[in-house]
C-alpha cells in the first residue's frame, strides 16, 4: 500500500515537473541558472518552453552560410538521429536527450557550443531565455 | 618418343610467375592506388616463387638446373648467329640464348622483389623489413624498383619473341611445350635426369622457414611510426568537428600557427580555454611531424602558410588526389576533404597505406 502510493505520487511529481526537469541533476542546475539569469534579465520571466525551443532549433536564417543557417542543418531535421557537420562531414551524436541521455550536463561545454553556434547560425549571442528554451524543447524529444 | 622436358612444378611455376608478374603490372601501371594491396599480394606471391625456383634450380630435373642457364658468351654468340642464318641448334632444354634470358629475368625479378619489399617496409611502414628501415633509404631503391619494373617488361617481350622466332624456325611448338612439358626426344639425345626425390620437400622447408621468419619480423614494431594515445582532450574538442588528425601530418611550427589563432579557424569559431589550447598545442607539437618517419610525415613535409589549408592544400596531397572526382569529396558521406577518415581507414593512426583505403559509395 505504501509502497503503491509512493509510486503513484513519484508518477504524478514527474508529470507535474514535466519532462526538462525530469533528467539529469546537472542538467537541471544548468537550466536552474539559465532560469535565474532570464528572470534577472525580466522580472516577469515564466518558465521555459518548449514549443519556443522548436522555433529556434528549426528555424532557417537566410543571412547565415547556407550550409550552417539553422541548427537543425548540422544536428539534423530529426534531433533523435546522429547530425553531421556541414562543413567537415564528421558524424554529431544526437543532440536529443532522449537519445544522449548526456547531453547538456556539462555547463563549459553547453557555454562552449552556444557560444560558438548561436554567433555562427543566428548571427548574435543567444539569452539566457534562448539557451533554456532549446535545452528544454531538446529534453522533450 | 616423347619425354618430358618440363616437369610440373617447373611449368606451374612459369604460369603462375607470368599470373603474378601481370598481376603487378597491371596494378602499379594502369589501375588507382587502392588495387595496391594486390600489387603488395602478388609481390609476395613472387617471392615464394622465386624462392622455390631457387630450390628447383638445385635439385630439380635437368633442364631446370642452373646449369641450363649459365651465360656462356661463346655460345650464346653462335646461337644468334645461327638464328639469323635462320638455322638454329635445336636444344632439348634451354638453349644458350633463351638460357641466358632467363638468368636475367629471374635476377631482374629477384631485384624486382627484394627492392618491393623495401619500398614496403621503409615506406608504407609495412612487411618483414619494416623494423629495420627509414623512409628516405627505401623510397631510393623504389626509384630502382620501377626502372627495373620497366626492364622487367622489355626482357619478358624479348624473352617471348624469342620463343617466337624459335618456335618458328625449329617448327616446334615452343609454348605448348611449357604446357604440356612434352618434347620429341630426337636420334642422339638422352632422356633428361629428373628432380631429385627430395626436391620438393626441401623447396617446401624453405619457403616455410622463409615466411616463417618473414612473418615474424613483420610483427616487429616498425621504424619511425609508434602507437599514440591521444588525450583525451585533443579527441573531445577538435575531434568534436573533424577527425583528430595524427600529428605527424603538419611539422610543430605548422601545429603552432594554427593553434594560435583558433578563433578564426578556417572560417569557424573553434576558440577554447587557455589551458585547454595550451594542452592541446603541447601534445600536438610534441609528437609532430619531426618526429615520424611515415609517408605521409615525409611527403606532406613542412607548413605553407600562403596554402588555403595546411594539409589538402599541400602539394603533394593535392598530386595524390587528383584523380578523385569532386563529386566524391561531396558525398554526403564524405563532405569534406578534411574527412580524410571516410576514405582512409588508417588516417587516425597517420599511416595512410594503400591496403586501407575505402572509397564510400554515394548514398543519394
Amino acid at each position: 500500500m505504501i509502497l503503491r502510493s509512493l509510486a503513484v505520487s513519484a508518477a504524478f511529481c514527474c508529470l507535474l515537473a514535466g519532462p526538462a526537469l525530469a533528467g539529469d541533476p546537472a542538467r537541471d542546475a544548468i537550466l536552474a541558472d539559465y532560469a535565474a539569469q532570464a528572470k534577472q534579465a525580466d522580472p516577469s520571466f515564466q518558465g521555459f518552453s518548449a514549443q519556443r525551443g522548436k522555433v529556434i532549433y528549426e528555424t532557417r536564417h537566410a543571412d547565415a552560410k547556407p550550409e550552417t543557417n539553422a541548427c537543425a542543418a548540422c544536428h539534423g531535421e530529426d534531433p533523435t538521429k546522429p547530425g553531421q557537420n556541414a562543413k567537415t562531414g564528421k558524424t554529431i551524436d544526437p543532440v536529443a536527450v532522449s537519445a544522449n541521455p548526456k547531453r547538456f550536463t556539462a555547463k563549459d561545454d553547453v557555454e562552449k557550443w552556444f557560444g560558438r553556434n548561436c554567433k555562427e547560425v543566428l548571427g548574435h549571442d543567444c539569452s539566457a531565455l534562448d539557451k533554456g528554451d532549446y535545452i528544454t524543447y531538446l529534453s522533450t524529444r | 618418343m616423347q619425354i618430358s622436358v618440363w616437369d610440373l612444378p617447373t611449368r606451374l611455376f612459369h604460369w603462375l610467375l607470368v599470373s603474378a608478374v601481370a598481376v603487378c603490372a597491371f596494378t602499379a601501371l594502369l589501375l588507382p592506388t587502392p588495387w595496391l594491396k594486390w600489387h603488395f599480394l602478388a609481390g609476395y606471391g613472387l617471392l615464394g616463387l622465386l624462392l622455390f625456383r631457387l630450390v628447383w634450380a638445385l635439385l630439380g630435373p635437368e633442364h631446370s638446373r642452373w646449369q641450363g642457364f649459365a651465360p656462356r658468351p661463346a655460345a650464346i654468340a653462335a646461337h644468334l648467329k645461327a638464328i639469323l642464318n635462320g638455322r638454329p641448334h635445336r636444344s632439348l632444354g634451354h638453349n644458350p640464348a633463351g638460357g641466358a634470358m632467363v638468368a636475367a629475368l629471374l635476377t631482374a625479378l629477384s631485384l624486382l622483389a627484394l627492392t618491393g619489399l623495401v619500398a614496403l617496409g621503409g615506406m608504407f611502414k609495412q612487411g618483414p623489413l619494416a623494423f629495420a628501415l627509414t623512409f628516405q633509404g627505401a623510397s631510393a631503391l623504389k626509384e630502382l624498383h620501377e626502372v627495373l619494373a620497366y626492364l622487367l617488361l622489355a626482357m619478358a617481350g624479348l624473352h617471348l619473341a624469342g620463343v617466337l622466332v624459335e618456335s618458328r624456325l625449329l617448327k616446334e611448338a615452343l609454348i605448348l611445350t611449357m604446357i604440356t612439358g612434352r618434347k620429341e626426344l630426337e636420334p642422339g639425345e638422352r632422356a633428361p635426369r629428373p628432380a631429385h626425390p627430395k626436391a620438393a620437400p626441401a623447396a617446401m622447408t624453405v619457403l616455410v622457414l622463409v615466411f616463417g621468419v618473414g612473418f615474424a619480423l613483420s610483427r616487429l614494431p616498425p621504424a619511425g611510426w609508434h602507437a599514440l594515445t591521444v588525450p583525451e582532450s585533443y579527441a573531445k574538442e577538435c575531434g568534436a568537428c573533424h577527425m583528430a588528425y595524427h600529428p605527424s601530418l603538419l611539422p610543430a611550427e605548422g601545429w603552432s600557427k594554427v593553434m594560435a589563432k583558433l578563433e578564426d579557424h578556417y572560417g569557424e569559431d573553434a576558440s577554447l580555454s587557455a589551458a585547454k589550447t595550451a594542452e592541446i598545442s603541447a601534445f600536438l607539437t610534441g609528437n609532430a611531424q619531426e618526429r615520424w618517419d611515415t609517408l605521409a610525415a615525409n611527403r606532406l613535409h613542412g607548413y605553407d602558410a600562403a596554402a588555403e589549408r595546411p594539409i589538402t592544400g599541400n602539394v603533394w596531397w593535392k598530386r595524390k588526389h587528383r584523380h578523385i572526382a569532386a563529386t566524391i569529396f561531396h558525398q554526403r558521406n564524405v563532405i569534406s576533404k578534411s574527412n580524410c577518415a571516410a576514405c582512409h581507414g588508417d588516417a587516425a593512426q597517420g599511416l595512410f597505406a594503400p591496403q586501407e583505403i575505402h572509397i564510400p559509395k554515394d548514398p543519394s
